[in-house]
């Protein structure tokens, strides 16, 4: 028995999308530790595949996906003691394609085609990528925060200094860059083309924190969540009907590069992986994630 | 092998090198970037992200009991930056008891909100202003209680220019062409907190506001079923001047003129003080705002019975009276 199922990869630029996929890859050939998906046969084409996880047991770089270099990767797997096979198909997008829907607010039509097609996907985030929306008066000491409303017309500097008007008419003024908006509105705007887009309910989510190691204040990644991007957290919360999702915090790589070398010292690649969930014990799982969104 | 469209079926090319084809090999660069070659599939639109015309916004409020929340003031009294400062919360966390529940004007907040966020060289907060005559103006926010007892809400604030304030107050008329004030859920009028605390600005502060209320009452924007809540900007400003007691005694005798004159004509007429972003002292942003935000989803203006007087056909006969009528009806319907 065959069946076929699609799931989404969403992630903004150096997100960890592509050392996720290569781990993944890794996992499921290998079979060096126990997965909740397991690999059943090679797909026709293997090739991207193959050379990222390469990369990644030998912690390399794996290069991030540039605009141009995109490809669908398919895996034909199964359920421990199933004989069931299922491919799946993720994109292995750039994340600069991701900025470019939330720029120019369009999408590729096979892109849009696989996400109308899929039972769900993975969203990753990657901690030390996130921009925050930090105003002026939140972060300077209370006694030196006078601030020029430029509605106001009066302007005092922050530091004590004369500031510039910052009036729509004054060439000095910066023009609104999209590159700059703080990721978790950004995620939140590529989730709602999504929900535009795919009409099942709900779309099985399964939001990744890469990187996990890197995490050292927070235990769980929901709570992560909550923590640093709220307004995606609080839209996930509110939005059930449209997304049934989980929470993953995966160490895809490990640890840092700069460590490569302990990292090597790992005899199995396998056992590099962390991945936690909340209430579960930690695991090198990484296959959980997508088993989760099958559902 | 997956269904999906292959780079020939999307180009009409032969492969180039089997090195795009790693995967299932679909390279997406190939797609055009429009469409404009009738060989090459188009690429798909999807929400603009700007604030909405009022048309834009139908598919909105055709779906939804949507809560349109009119912002009015003058030049510099902080209309942007009220609307800027909410959303700012709800990145933080819920806000006024509810979560943010989506939005499709995502780009609009962030092009009102950047120019307050920290940047290299940018010393100073400003937010950018609404220019006047331009119609985009809608933006919209979905929020839900924590407890998902029941659906999310959409609201619309519309973000006026203050010379289009300047142009209600002095002319009933040009109020009347603006039938949204008529429409909306909330009137929220601005009162600057700087001017208030200057004698040379504050009468004009005061006279304006209740030169605007005057104006949609003389109008028939505002009536027995409007909701109108005063807010009195910059209030760090008030504060934490010098002479606080002074000021605190002006805006009480303001306060109370302006009750005393529409109170009776409107079905809620309150005061607000608020910091939007702070100027002065140790105010967190939105601060004073939770509360009246909370009423501003949860409050519509049904008119229970006995609210208004009763009127005869011939006063219900202007336009205005035409569309609260109707209002009404849709509302008992609905119950």
């Amino acid at each position: 028995m065959e069946s076929q199922q699609k799931q989404f990869l969403i992630g903004l630029p150096a997100h960890g999308k592509t050392t996720f996929l290569a781990a993944l890859w890794h996992v499921l050939s290998t079979k060096e530790v126990a997965t909740s998906l397991e690999f059943a046969r090679l797909s026709s084409e293997n090739k991207h595949l193959n050379k990222i996880a390469n990369l990644w047991a030998d912690v390399q770089p794996v290069k991030r996906t540039l605009l141009g270099e995109e490809k669908y990767v398919s895996m034909f797997l199964r359920v421990p003691g199933s004989c069931h096979e299922t491919e799946i198909i993720f994109p292995d997008l750039s994340g600069e394609s991701f900025v470019d829907q939330w720029k120019n607010r369009q999408m590729k039509p096979e892109h849009a085609e696989l996400i109308r097609e899929a039972v769900g996907g993975l969203l990753l985030i990657h901690p030390d990528e996130v921009m925050e929306d930090d105003w002026i008066p939140d972060i300077l000491p209370i006694a030196d925060s006078i601030i020029h409303d430029e509605e106001s017309g009066s302007s005092t500097s922050v530091l004590g200094l004369s500031g510039p008007l910052d009036t729509p008419e004054n060439p000095t003024t910066p023009g609104w860059d999209p590159y700059k908006t703080p990721t978790q509105i950004q995620i939140v705007d590529l989730l709602q083309f999504v929900a535009e887009l795919n009409e099942r309910r709900p779309i099985r989510l399964a939001v990744v924190v890469s990187a996990w190691d890197r995490v050292v204040d927070t235990k769980s990644p929901d709570l992560w969540l909550e923590r640093y991007v709220p307004l995606l957290s609080q839209y996930l919360k509110s939005n059930p009907e449209t997304f049934a999702s989980e929470f993953y915090g995966v160490s895809a790589q490990g640890g840092c590069l700069k460590d490569a070398d302990q990292l090597r010292k790992i005899p199995c690649p396998s056992r590099r992986i962390r991945v936690v969930r909340s209430g579960d014990p930690e695991s090198n799982d990484i296959t959980a994630p997508a088993r989760w969104v099958m559902g | 092998m997956p269904d999906h469209p292959s780079k020939e079926e999307i180009s009409g090319k032969e492969r180039s090198s089997p090195e795009e084809h790693a995967g299932v090999g679909v390279n997406t660069n190939d797609v055009q970037e429009n469409g404009e070659n009738s060989g090459r599939r188009a690429l798909v639109p999807l929400k603009s992200g700007e604030a909405l015309t009022a048309q834009e916004a139908f598919s909105i409020t055709a779906a939804s009991r949507t809560r349109l929340l009119v912002i009015a003031g003058a030049v510099g009294s902080g209309k942007t930056t009220l609307i800027a400062s909410i959303f700012h919360r709800f990145q933080k966390g819920s806000f006024g008891g509810y979560y943010f529940a989506g939005s499709d004007t995502l780009v609009g907040f962030d092009e009102r909100s950047y120019l307050a966020r920290i940047a290299p060289g940018r010393e100073v907060a400003t937010t950018k202003r609404t220019m006047p005559g331009i119609n985009r103006n809608l933006l919209h926010l979905r929020v839900r209680k924590p407890d998902l007892m029941e659906p999310a809400r959409d609201l619309l604030f519309a973000d006026l220019s203050g010379e289009d304030y300047e142009e209600f107050k002095d002319s009933p008329d040009e109020c009347r062409r603006f039938a949204m004030i008529a429409r909306a859920d909330h009137l929220i009028v601005l009162v600057d907190g700087s001017k208030l605390i200057d004698p040379a600005t504050r009468q004009g502060a005061k006279w304006n506001a209740g030169m605007l209320l005057q104006s949609c009452i003389d109008s028939e924007q505002l009536g027995c079923h409007s909701q109108v809540d005063i807010i009195i900007s910059k209030w760090d400003l008030v504060d934490m001047a010098t002479d606080k007691a002074a000021h605190s005694t002006y805006i009480d005798g303001m306060k109370k003129w302006l009750t005393q004159l529409f109170g009776p004509r409107l079905r809620r007429l309150r005061f607000f003080e608020v910091v939007a972003r702070r100027e002065k002292g140790p105010y967190e942003i939105a601060y004073g705002l939770s509360m009246p935000f909370k009423s501003w989803v949860e409050d519509l203006p049904v008119a229970a019975p006995g609210d208004c007087p009763q009127r005869t056909p011939q006063e219900l006969a202007c336009e205005f009276d035409r569309y609260w009528g109707r209002r009404l009806c849709s509302n008992r319907a609905g119950a």
